[in-house]
């Protein structure tokens, strides 16, 4: 007889976090820095942003185009290929579809800083953007294999 | 395939007594200026773990429904003290899109759409969903939250899990 252990029973002590940031794409290169969690490492999983002020339900305004812009972090690692539009993968505004955001992996270490690098190819189209970051904690340093590939 | 024939899945029929799904819902109405609370309770026999949330939200602003969200939110886990937003994000960053329409107000239609985000997180036994929220809009606007997971009934004596008991007498 064979036995299989269920793996909807198992809990990962990694747990979701989130945090948000209000960026200002004001250069071709935007370079921030964040420390998410102070004393606890971390894994960024998810990026979602979206501009503020646009209707959810709604159609472009006139003109509108979204920006095109690449996410990389520490030591080169490319999320996104840029130039891509931020309309591939945002939270949704004028009546585009969920996307619930882009797939990223990234590992901070306790107290390390995790650098994330956009730039937008378009710096007349939207100076500010709002970036949302999903990623897991550690709540367990001990007894659970963290590979840090950064 | 013949290995298939010999699974034994009477582990199963036996925990699914101790574990269910359940949803725990949080009605906020957010006024502006102020910060709005409210919480779930998990009971005292059950762990929750919750693997999604879902949520609706009005967009009214000046007596109008503007269709801009207004609302940032925050969630904190009571019985670890520890929170799960750590500022205040905007709820159309992760909800789906969530945006309803408030009946009888001129605006724009509302979404349909229904996407639950993923949200893994373990709420204790007697601990609270703690949910604030807050607007940038001049009106009193209205936030709606589901968390949606499963009860881990405990065992009385210890306060284990009991899956974790019959899940022991059956893999060792």
């Amino acid at each position: 007889m064979i036995k299989t252990p269920p793996s909807q029973f198992v809990v990962s002590p990694n747990e979701d976090v989130r945090f948000q940031r209000n960026i200002s794409l004001v250069g071709e290169t935007t370079i921030f820095l964040i420390s998410p969690l102070g004393s606890e490492a971390f894994k960024l999983e998810r990026i979602n942003a979206y501009i503020p002020g646009l209707k959810i339900d709604d159609t472009l305004p006139a003109g509108f185009t979204y920006p095109n812009i690449s996410i990389e972090s520490n030591s080169g690692k490319v999320f996104t290929p840029g130039p891509i539009s931020m309309r591939t993968f945002t939270s949704p505004m004028a009546g585009q579809l969920w996307k619930g955001g882009v797939r990223v992996n990234a590992h901070v270490k306790k107290f390390e800083k995790l650098r994330i690098r956009i730039t937008n190819y378009d710096l007349a189209i939207v100076p500010n953007i709002r970036v949302l970051f999903i990623g897991k904690r550690r709540l367990q340093e001990s007894g659970y294999t963290y590979n840090v590939i950064e | 395939m013949e290995n298939l024939k010999n699974i034994d899945i009477s582990f199963l029929n036996e925990a699914s007594a101790y574990v269910w799904p359940v949803k725990y819902p949080i009605t906020i109405e957010v006024a502006p200026g102020q910060d709005a609370q409210d919480s779930a309770e998990i009971p005292a026999n059950a762990h929750f773990l919750c693997q999604r949330i879902t949520g609706t939200y009005t967009t009214l602003d000046g007596g109008i429904d503007v269709g801009v969200n207004q609302i940032s939110c925050r969630v904190f886990d009571t019985g670890k003290s520890l929170p799960q937003f750590e500022n205040f994000i905007d709820v159309n960053l992760f909800l789906t899109p969530g945006r309803i329409r408030s009946a009888g107000i001129a605006g724009d239609p509302g979404s349909e759409l229904f996407y639950p985000d993923e949200f893994c997180h373990v709420f204790s036994a007697k601990s609270n969903i703690q949910v604030t929220a807050r607007t940038e809009s001049a009106d009193t606007n209205t936030l709606k939250l589901t968390f949606h997971g499963y009860n881990f009934i405990l065992d009385g004596v210890n306060g284990e899990p009991v899956v974790n008991k019959i899940k022991k007498k059956f893999f060792g």
